[in-house]
């Protein structure tokens, strides 16, 4: 049976683009969304409460922005880190900032979003990206004459360890036995390789997803 | 009938034009030409008609699109009265909660304190300055010389030390002018106090430090020395946390361990840099006061302020193996042997600090004033190129905004 061709309901549209509109507009802020009461550590927007493993934190450090809003162009160019990277690491971990962009609805400026360059346990990244975890109360701010002491660091350096080594007589035997099978006439000895995978530890700041979908290309 | 009259007015209109410089008993420590008024009175500006200015921003905010730094610096630019300055306040504010906050101008900024300062607004100019997070008022070094040479000549010690921990917080310490001038004014406050509230020695201790680390003789040492032990003095009774929280200082411990390896730079270095007797004495007044047993009187205070930073640092402090409380007895130790040391070498400067920084004033602040005076002449000319640079752009954006309009006008009326 042949289905008859759906009518445009173009109110419908008209309405689901107003609604969008609506929402874009009138989204909650960042200053709304992380808004903090201290006495009970519960985010009034979403009412919940903080993990129990940062009420210390909440209430001792203070957030990335709270400490920016204190310095003149917002604390472009200076060093932050966090206090979770210098408890657990002890190579310079911090962001050099390169673009701040403060929350104006908030009365204080103390929520927003930043912009950075990475170095974590004293490797550099390339590029600069977005600051995660801004509104964890976790950051502080390296003073100026701290700056080149905190982030002098030497690598350890390289092993001298082997890093191709034979294969055990058994393995060996069976892979020249595959190898003799699959009529593979190379001659060259088996190594097995002894190279660490580098694996990031796992409190390595991720990529913001924001970020992400923003660079797919538009089909 | 006349002329007497247009005599007396002579004589009236004379007495008008004295320069309000040389004020009887006000002396700053800037010269005269540092504080001239003439070459910023004398740049370009429009002249705009506040109302309107102020009538546009409002506008703009209900419709909430963002204000152009442009227009807040014309308003602060043709401030003339003293009401005017507590509406640029108002506007100041609305434009620090709008979404151009990052984009307020060095030269807005200046023109605001010295309007201030002219109009006689200084308590509102200090205002701002320390409410600089609600204001976004973040001066230069410049400005930050005239506000405080304000203060000296008024003899506001008090406002003067106001402005230097507000240049502590935002470390701003580079120019040495502003080192020598915040130098004058610490060691002038510190010569009247007896007792502080540990915020304020811990206020002193950070502003003492940070200058102390650029000036590289024997008042930029001492002052090190001073700041550290008074950090130490705070670190051990009230905890790290409340020497480093909001403040541009470190957060490993041992205050008073850097105290000591300054004392062991100096005792070690060649040069004939000296440590000045005040800063020695001042340390080992606070080893003393630490390692003396507390008296049973006072118990509580201690107690309290113990249970405060005893929770909180329990986490610090877990991995440190000796508590900085212990190795109290080995640093009076190594400051005994270090004292006798410099007593010996004969680097121990028996001066005041007061005395040493006014002669040190008197030796390097012609030099660093020409600098500045300099720098800021070129900083002039650079804020004009800008000041034409947006203005230009201004007018570009509005010509293309009407020619938009007209178009899409055009096409309204064709269609």
């Amino acid at each position: 049976m042949a289905r008859r061709k759906l009518r445009p309901r173009l109110i419908a549209e008209l309405a689901r683009r107003v609604r969008a509109l609506r929402e874009q507009r009138n989204r909650p802020r960042d200053s709304q969304r992380y808004a903090l009461d201290y006495e009970t550590l519960t985010r009034p927007y979403s009412g919940r409460r903080l993990p129990v493993r940062a009420w210390a934190d909440a209430r001792r450090e203070s957030s990335l922005m709270q400490l920016l809003s204190r310095l003149p162009l917002f604390g472009l160019g200076r060093l932050v880190t966090r206090k979770s990277w210098l408890w657990q690491h002890d190579e310079p971990c911090y962001w050099r900032l390169t673009r701040v962009r403060p929350d104006y609805t908030a009365q204080n400026l103390e929520h927003g979003k930043a912009w950075g360059v990475l170095t974590f346990k004293g490797r550099t990244e390339s590029e600069a990206r977005e600051v995660g975890q801004v509104m964890y109360h976790d950051w502080r701010l390296v003073p100026k004459h701290e700056e080149a002491a905190f982030t002098a660091f030497t690598p350890a350096p390289p092993e001298d360890a082997p890093r191709c080594v034979p294969y055990p007589p058994l393995l060996r035997a069976m892979i020249l036995a595959e190898r003799q099978k699959k009529g593979d006439a190379c001659t060259e000895e088996p190594m097995l390789s002894l190279e660490r995978t580098r694996v990031r530890p796992w409190d390595y700041p991720a990529k913001r997803e924001a970020e992400k979908q923003a660079k797919t290309t538009p089909v | 009938m006349a002329a007497p009259i247009v005599r007396s007015w002579f004589l009236v209109a004379r007495k008008v034009p004295l320069p309000p410089l040389f004020l009887a008993g006000e002396r700053g420590l800037l010269s005269a030409a540092y504080v001239d008024s003439h070459k910023w009175e004398a740049r370009e500006k429009e002249h705009c008609h506040l109302a309107d200015l102020a009538s546009l921003m409002d506008k703009t905010y209900e419709r909430k699109l963002p204000v152009s730094s442009l227009t807040i610096s014309r308003f602060v630019d043709n401030i003339s009265s003293r009401e005017e300055v507590d509406h640029a306040e108002y506007y100041l504010y609305k434009f620090r909660h709008s979404p151009n906050c990052w984009y307020l101008r060095d030269w807005t900024i200046h023109t605001w304190i010295r309007q201030c300062l002219k109009y006689g607004a200084q308590d509102k100019a200090l205002y701002t300055l320390v409410n600089k997070v609600q204001y976004g008022i973040f001066p230069d070094n410049f400005t930050f010389n005239l506000l405080m040479d304000y203060f000296i000549k008024k003899e506001n010690y008090k406002d003067a030390l106001t402005v230097v921990f507000e240049i502590m917080m935002q470390e701003a310490f580079e120019v040495p002018s502003t080192q020598l001038l915040s130098f004058h004014v610490l060691y002038h406050c510190l010569a009247k106090k007896t007792d502080c509230r540990w915020e304020e020695e811990r206020n002193f201790g950070a502003s003492l430090l940070l200058p102390g680390l650029k000036q590289k003789n024997s008042v930029g040492l001492s002052s090190q020395l001073y700041g550290y032990a008074l950090l130490g003095k705070v670190e051990l009774q009230r905890g790290l946390r409340a020497v480093y929280h909001n403040m541009p200082l470190l957060w490993q411990p041992g205050y008073l361990d850097r105290a000591l390896q300054v004392m062991e730079m100096v005792a070690s270095s060649p040069d004939d840099r000296k440590l000045c007797a005040e800063a020695l004495a001042v340390l080992d007044r606070t080893l003393k006061t630490l390692t003396a047993p507390v008296p049973a009187a006072s118990e509580e205070q201690p107690q309290e302020g113990e249970d405060s930073r005893g929770s909180e640092d329990l986490l610090e402090q877990l991995d440190v193996e000796e508590t900085e409380q212990s190795k109290l007895p080995q640093y009076l130790e190594r400051f005994k042997d270090l004292h006798s040391k410099l007593e010996a070498l004969g680097r121990v400067e028996s001066e005041s600090l007061l005395t040493l920084t006014t002669q040190l004033i008197k030796e390097q602040l012609p030099t660093c004033e020409a600098e500045d005076i300099a720098a800021y002449e070129q900083k002039l000319q650079q804020w004009h190129l800008e000041r034409v640079h947006l203005i230009q752009r201004e007018e570009e954006q509005r010509e293309r905004a009407k020619q938009e309009y007209e178009a899409r006008r055009a096409a309204k009326a064709s269609a």
